[in-house]
């Protein structure tokens, strides 16, 4: 009778009832049955117990939920409760050995147990590939876990990158002047990625083309454009510090004025490239007289009228 | 504070190679002694080489009288001369083709024949150069050789104002102390290695001198090439070249006239182991109405060049120019070696300075394990540097940040040095091709006095293909010498 009042008040709170509403509730029936009655139903799962902020929280167990837990041990639930707990971020097996006190050969067990029941999921962490990390079924992995855009099924997708890469520099070329908003509208308009790519990722893709030498980046003031720009293209920090008042500093990317030569005249000889330069001396087993890099290069062994 | 330049083995062998190809063996051992060794007395060259007193006499009078060999005069402490030679000197020979390059584009006439007469001959004084041009004019006609010469003595005069020439004293005053000097006019003249007879002059043995030498010293100064007017002017252009392309024509203009105005010259030769004196003008002027015209300069990474103090006043320095070109060529240099993706992080470590590997594969969007490959490949090659910070005592790798970095300034020696070795490899490669064919050339040689050419088709074949391949390396060594002019700026300090 305990226990029927019970859910019957849990039933009519969905969302959680507290222990002192609850008592006010079945206030007829006696503590020590009321105690009894919540273990009984706690220990058959049809009752949830938990905790908000200092106060107990019953809430009575769904149907379905109850039919997923059916048969399993304490133990597997004390696993499932930690791993819920560490949200989407999920947690890694040494840390849930430590945090439930269980041999590492029982976990593995829970594991394999919940994530036939589909309980529970292992995921690959980009940053650590060895390491498996193990969250809730439903819940979609943390941009720490995924590696975010750049990552297609835990590979870095450098390809993805490169192309994106590509379009913006066409794009800065094209437009001569342009802002990072206006990258990142460019990027959506002609969805060159399935995923939202946010404003952090486009400047993470123009940034790398500002380490290329291929874009340059400078500041200006939008008070009085043009008279007040600080150029700080190739990351050379001008000594000019002069006050520019309020004007809100706005970004420009622009093709690079000076971008890397194509061609060196060091580099123009094959020493220049050579694998091997510093082992290089007269007489040595690679020798300037022998060097077959600069056979090449004069056109040597070949027809004197074709070289 | 002053930086100490470490020569390599090759920028010392290039150095010795260039002067026994010029002088002949004896002078290439004594250089090689004194670049490895530093100053010696004529007691200590003649120890360390081998060779006979008199030999080692002969072979410094030649490098003396060619500008290679300083004299540190005898003073309390010291009884004998001490010779040294600088390999900045020595490697400035390969730049000659370059400087007569730059007279024949700058000046008509005569002055053509006083630098290449100087050139060839080191030092001289106004009767010998006036000598030398005469016999170099082909004309048999005295009235004509006349008027050689005396158009010769307004284009000296030139010259001299110009700063690409500079005339010394004949005797060197010794920190004002003593009058010393390591040359006097010699009574027998040995002629050695296409030195003319009438320049050569003979250190006496105890490197001592009369009255009469000084007196007559004073009043023949000599000439000799200003080495350092030459390489800056040879500079200036160079960066005027990059702006022209850069930026446009204004912009070159705007870097030669305030190079002009600031004249950051130098104007006396080192050779003469005078200190170095520079004229500053004032350093502002106004280019407003340049600038105006230069609407790509304003975003450019030349604008690093230019110290922008008010809305219109400019100043472009000669120093950052070179400085932006030498480091856009190290990233041409990085980029070629190591590819694209070592490029970026290259540039990316100069602009960020120190950062960790972790930090570097997230900014520069490359996978980490390729990221650590790139690193200690451009640490392997120094063109990176790693520094430890441990944040415990034991320096435990999981308790220590590892920092990369870029030394630019390292970076550039290090640069300069691999140029000097790329130089010295196609130098040598040079050799190697013309010794292969010594013989058909020696044949070719005599033919042209008979003027019977008895070449079969093989060694005309030989000839071509010789030819082709010398042209290709000369080429390349005058490339790498004008890169050079970017670099390896302080390779004597």
């Amino acid at each position: 009778m305990a226990e029927a009042a019970i859910l019957e008040q849990c039933r009519l709170h969905p969302e959680g009832i507290p222990d002192q509403d609850l008592a006010q509730k079945i206030s007829h029936i006696p503590v020590n049955d009321r105690a009894q009655a919540i273990n009984s139903l706690l220990s058959s799962r049809k009752l949830q117990i938990y905790k908000d902020g200092d106060t107990i929280v019953y809430r009575m167990v769904m149907q379905e939920e109850a039919v997923k837990f059916r048969g399993l041990a304490s133990e597997d639930l004390l696993v499932y409760q930690i791993i819920q707990q560490s949200g989407n971020s999920g947690i890694w097996t040494k840390e849930l050995k430590q945090r439930s006190n269980l041999a590492q050969a029982q976990i593995t067990k829970i594991f394999k147990s919940l994530e036939s029941r589909k309980l529970i999921k292992a995921v690959k962490s980009v940053s650590q590939q060895n390491r498996k990390v193990y969250m809730l079924y439903e819940l979609e992995p943390s941009r720490e876990i995924t590696g975010g855009a750049w990552y297609t099924e835990h590979e870095y997708d450098a390809e993805f990158i490169n192309v994106l890469r590509e379009q913006c520099e066409k794009f800065i070329v094209g437009q001569g002047k342009v802002t990072l908003d206006q990258v990142s509208d460019f990027v959506k308009k002609t969805k060159l990625s399935h995923v939202e790519l946010g404003k952090e990722e486009v400047l993470q893709i123009v940034n790398t083309l500002v380490y290329d030498g291929k874009v340059d980046q400078f500041d200006e003031h939008e008070k009085g454009e043009g008279d007040a720009d600080d150029a700080k293209g190739d990351g050379d920090v001008g000594n000019d510090e002069r006050d520019y008042g309020d004007g809100e500093k706005v970004t420009y990317y622009v093709p690079a004025a000076y971008p890397v030569p194509e061609k060196s005249a060091f580099t123009s000889v094959p020493c220049g490239v050579c694998p091997v330069f510093n082992e290089c001396r007269p007489g040595g087993l690679i020798s300037p007289e022998t060097c077959v890099y600069m056979e090449e290069w004069l056109g040597l062994g070949m027809d004197p009228v074709d070289s | 504070m002053s930086h100490q330049r470490i020569h390599d083995q090759y920028e010392i062998s290039l150095a010795c190679g260039i002067v026994t190809e010029s002088f002949g063996k004896d002078p290439g051992k004594i250089c090689r002694a004194m670049l490895y060794h530093g100053s010696r007395t004529l007691r200590e060259t003649v120890q360390e080489t081998g060779l006979s007193p008199s030999r080692s006499q002969r072979a410094l009078l030649i490098l003396a009288q060619h500008n290679v060999v300083l004299v540190i005069p005898e003073s309390r402490d010291e009884d004998e001369c001490q010779y040294y030679t600088k390999l900045g000197v020595i490697l400035e020979r390969l730049r000659y083709p370059q400087y007569l390059l730059f007279a024949q584009e700058h000046y008509r006439g005569s002055h053509n024949l006083l630098i290449e007469c100087l050139l060839e001959n080191g030092r001289l004084d106004e009767h010998q150069l006036m000598a030398g041009i005469a016999s170099k004019t082909e004309s048999d006609r005295i009235g004509l050789k006349r008027a050689i010469v005396s158009s010769s003595r307004q284009a000296l005069a030139q010259l001299a104002e110009d700063q690409l020439i500079i005339s010394v004293p004949l005797f060197i005053e010794s920190n004002g102390t003593s009058r010393s000097n390591f040359v006097t006019r010699g009574q027998t003249s040995v002629s050695q290695n296409s030195v003319p007879s009438q320049t050569v002059k003979k250190i006496d043995d105890a490197g001592r001198k009369t009255e009469d030498d000084i007196k007559e010293g004073k009043q023949n100064n000599l000439w000799l090439i200003n080495c350092d007017e030459f390489t800056f002017r040879l500079r200036r252009d160079a960066c005027a070249a990059v702006f022209r392309e850069k930026v446009g024509e204004p912009a070159r203009h705007l870097l030669l006239e305030e190079v002009e105005f600031n004249n950051e010259a130098f104007l006396l030769s080192n050779k003469i182991d005078t200190p170095r004196k520079s004229v500053h003008g004032s350093s502002f002027r106004d280019y407003s109405g340049l600038v105006q015209t230069l609407p790509n300069l304003k975003y450019s990474t030349c604008q690093s060049c230019i110290n922008n103090n008010e809305a219109h006043f400019h100043n472009i320095k000669l120093k950052h120019v070179m400085s932006l070109v030498r480091s856009k060529e190290i990233e041409a240099v990085v980029r070629e070696r190591f590819g694209g993706p070592a490029c970026r992080i290259f540039r990316l470590l100069l602009m960020k300075r120190n950062l960790e590997q972790k930090q570097i594969a997230e900014m520069a969007m490359i996978p980490v394990k390729d990221t650590r490959e790139l690193l200690y490949k451009l640490l392997k090659a120094k063109y990176v540097q790693i520094q430890e910070v441990a944040r415990t005592s034991d320096h435990a790798p999981s308790r220590t940040f590892y920092l990369w970095r870029v030394d630019l300034p390292y970076v550039e020696e290090q640069v300069g040095r691999e140029i000097h070795h790329a130089t010295f490899n196609v130098r040598a490669r040079l050799m190697f091709e013309m010794s292969r064919e010594q013989e058909t050339l020696l044949l070719l040689g005599k033919a042209q006095h008979t003027n019977d050419f008895p070449l079969t088709m093989k060694q005309r074949d030989s000839l071509i293909r010789m030819k082709t391949v010398a042209a290709r390396l000369e080429c390349s060594m005058m490339r790498l010498n004008e890169l050079g002019l970017f670099f390896n700026t302080r390779a004597d300090e």
